[in-house]
């Protein structure tokens, strides 16, 4: 079982951003993708969950061994695929609880309709394990949060949903250290033997709480490099300068040419 | 548009008229369907009609005192008994059931009782208000057609200082495809006195219908009122809808529609602030769908210094379904430190789907703050698809997005229960 991206290539507009990614994310594992900004890490996010924007030209991607791509964003969403934003939208006039009890009962079979009483249950358990207050669950969502309290909704969404696969884009952008540990504990508790994390940032300090089991390194849309935790530790200290010498320049590295898989 | 005889002769001069309208009354009727005779028709040529589909105006058929089907009167007789307010159920014009003030209410000397019966019993109060006022914002034919007509309805007076603490309830049904209604409301508010009423406008049937409702709202100095109207006409029925609300030094009104069917809909809505210090408050929350056209127009009148009123009317459209504001506000000379606001908002839901928006403002006075604005927009495409990526299907997101964008209306509603009844009624109504 996983999520399998094999030779993609997208584009926005007449640009091309994403240009042969292959990776293969198995439940139980941890995948985090590194890079400088523009590399393409957030489009590869988007064009898995199916953003408009987006136009692949070229590659597949498998979930479980279904082709995920012709299906519009709903059905991905509900097949498992969970995107934790960047920067999450404001829904205005929608509860965090109607809005998770929408995502919710659309995950039910057709006819059956959602037990309240288990799902408020559940909602407070998980807002107790995340420190967020009860009554934040009425509140319109994301609607004048603050940073930190967007991306607590956030990780909320993804533990009340509980896809197989997560994604998390720059979940760490302008969160201070407090709130950092706070999401990345709600990330660690949902971590298990039946769910993968693609784990998208731009620097290591969030590795620091999460620890991945492999860091892909993205450059100019292609991964040019993949390793184990400990090549998280060489970039924080190198920097991303030397491997954009090497691989942003030229339109072919050696990885894609090959098709080597991170 | 054809407004046939038929409708105003069998009323007006109809064998099944109650014999005890009064001699006065009579004569106003003829009057007025003289009036109805004389005026010209509607006509897009005439600005106050802008935009209008004057083919969804049709009437052809549509008579008062079309007989109640026994299931029509079964399913209102269950509607209305679990209630417990004081209230008025007509159906077809006809008067099915009430249920009385409570007698504490009755002994502080609160009247609110059907027309027709008011008429009689305070005739000098009834006489002297009784079809005033002139709402005139397009529909003068339609209002004279009314007064024509119109034997339904209740009549609510509060005497000085009296606070009616509980609500009252006023329906008024068509059950048949070819019954017409022409509902009646009149309100007394004397010094400081405070009321509570909501107006239902409803069908059984599943089609067709005529109705034209006119309110008289009349507040006295201080004196304070709330209206909440429920609008849920079937497929078919054109209905007008035309209140004038007078409000004397101090008093202020909240009103409060929530539009959720019928072919057309044609509603004027006049706020008259005539009394320094007086304030209204004017909410519409619409659900336009299929092919539905609502039609709203407003007139936020500041006669007097210091006056405020606000306006927030909101539309979510779709299918081909239309939707018109035009809504001016004036302000006379005398009436400095005026407080004026007004807001159309338009949420388009569908390709087909077509909203018009004509805010105005006319200003006299020079020391006066006067705001408008109106939006006509669609759903944010990056927040749908963060609806979409929770696995939240396209159809429910967008009823998330009607609901939170027209809940902020509701939101406005300061009493509680009438608020959470109205967000009911909405979720009901897009489920």
């Amino acid at each position: 079982m996983s999520l399998q991206i094999c030779d993609l290539h997208a584009r926005i507009a007449d640009r091309e951003i994403l240009r042969g990614i292959s990776l293969e994310i198995r439940l139980g594992q941890t995948h985090a993708i590194m890079g400088p900004n523009g590399s393409g890490k957030s489009t590869l996010a988007k064009v898995i969950s199916g953003h408009p924007d987006y136009e692949v030209t070229q590659g597949s991607v498998l979930l479980d061994g279904v082709p995920l791509l012709e299906r519009e964003p709903d059905e991905r969403a509900r097949m498992g695929v969970f995107l934790a934003f960047q920067y999450p939208c404001e829904i205005p006039g929608v509860s965090i609880a109607n809005f998770l009890r929408a995502a919710a009962q659309a995950r039910l079979p057709e006819g059956e309709s959602l037990s309240v009483t288990d799902f408020y249950q559940k909602l407070y358990r998980e807002m107790d394990a995340l420190g967020m207050q009860r009554n934040f669950s009425s509140r319109p969502l994301n609607a004048g949060f603050s940073g930190g309290e967007k991306k607590r909704a956030e990780i909320l969404q993804m533990a009340m949903l509980r896809p197989r696969y997560g994604i998390l884009d720059e979940t760490d952008s302008g969160l201070d250290i407090d709130a950092l540990k706070v999401v990345a504990n709600g990330v660690n508790r949902l971590r298990g033997p039946e769910v993968g994390f693609l784990i998208i940032t731009h620097y290591q300090r969030l590795l620091d709480y999460i620890t991945p089991d492999f860091v892909h390194v993205m450059v100019e849309g292609r991964i040019v490099q993949s390793g184990g935790p400990e090549l998280a530790l060489e970039l924080e200290r190198h920097g991303y300068g030397s491997l954009e010498e090497r691989y942003g320049s030229s339109k072919l590295s050696p990885l894609a040419e090959t098709g080597t898989q991170g | 548009m054809d407004l046939p005889k038929r409708v105003i002769t069998e009323v007006a001069r109809g064998e099944s008229k109650p014999a005890r309208l009064p001699a006065w009354w009579k004569e106003l009727q003829d009057a007025a369907w003289a009036d109805y005779e004389r005026l010209p028709m509607p006509n897009r040529k005439d600005e106050r009609w802008r935009f209008t589909d004057l083919n969804k105006i049709a009437v052809n058929g549509c008579t008062v005192g079309t007989p109640i089907s026994g299931d029509a009167f079964a399913s209102l007789q269950k509607l209305f008994l679990p209630g417990k307010a004081a209230a008025f159920l007509f159906a077809n014009d006809s008067l099915l059931f009430s249920r009385p003030l409570s007698p504490e209410a009755r002994e502080r000397g609160v009247i609110f009782a059907p027309l027709l019966d008011a008429a009689v019993g305070s005739a000098d109060l009834v006489k002297s208000y009784l079809f005033e006022e002139r709402v005139a914002l397009g529909a003068e034919k339609l209002e004279s057609l009314h007064r024509a007509c119109a034997t339904a309805g209740a009549f609510l007076y509060v005497p000085r200082g009296i606070e009616l603490k509980e609500p009252l309830e006023l329906s008024f049904w068509l059950t048949e495809a070819n019954a017409a209604t022409f509902p009646h409301l009149l309100v007394i508010l004397e010094e400081n006195a405070h009321a509570r009423l909501h107006l239902r406008f409803g069908s059984t049937n599943p089609k067709g219908g005529f109705a034209c409702s006119v309110e008289e709202l009349f507040l006295g100095a201080g004196a304070k009122l709330d209206l909440f109207t429920h609008r849920k006409w079937a497929e078919g029925v054109c209905s007008f809808d035309l209140a004038s609300i007078r409000l004397s030094r101090d008093a202020a009104s909240t009103t409060f529609q929530l539009n959720l069917g019928g072919s057309y809909t044609r509603t004027e809505s006049r706020s008259r602030l005539l009394g320094p210090g007086a304030q209204s408050v004017m909410l519409s929350a619409t659900l336009a769908r299929d092919r539905e056209e609502f039609d709203q127009r407003s007139f936020q009148e500041h006669a007097a210094p210091r006056t405020k009123s606000d306006l927030l009317y909101k539309s979510a459209l779709y299918g081909s379904s239309r939707t018109i504001f035009a809504g001016m506000i004036d302000v006379d000379p005398q009436a400095q430190q005026t407080d004026a606001y007004q807001s159309n908002r338009n949420l388009i839901l569908s390709p087909e789907a077509e909203a018009n928006s004509l805010p105005g403002l006319e200003i006299l006075a020079n020391d006066v703050r006067c705001t408008h604005g109106s939006t006509i927009g669609q759903v944010d495409p990056e927040e749908l698809f963060y609806c979409l990526q929770r696995g939240i299907p396209l159809e429910t997101a967008q009823r998330l997005f009607v609901l939170g964008f027209l809940t902020d209306v509701v939101d406005r509603i300061e009493d509680e229960e009438a608020k959470s009844a109205m967000v009911e009624e909405l979720e009901c109504s897009l489920r």
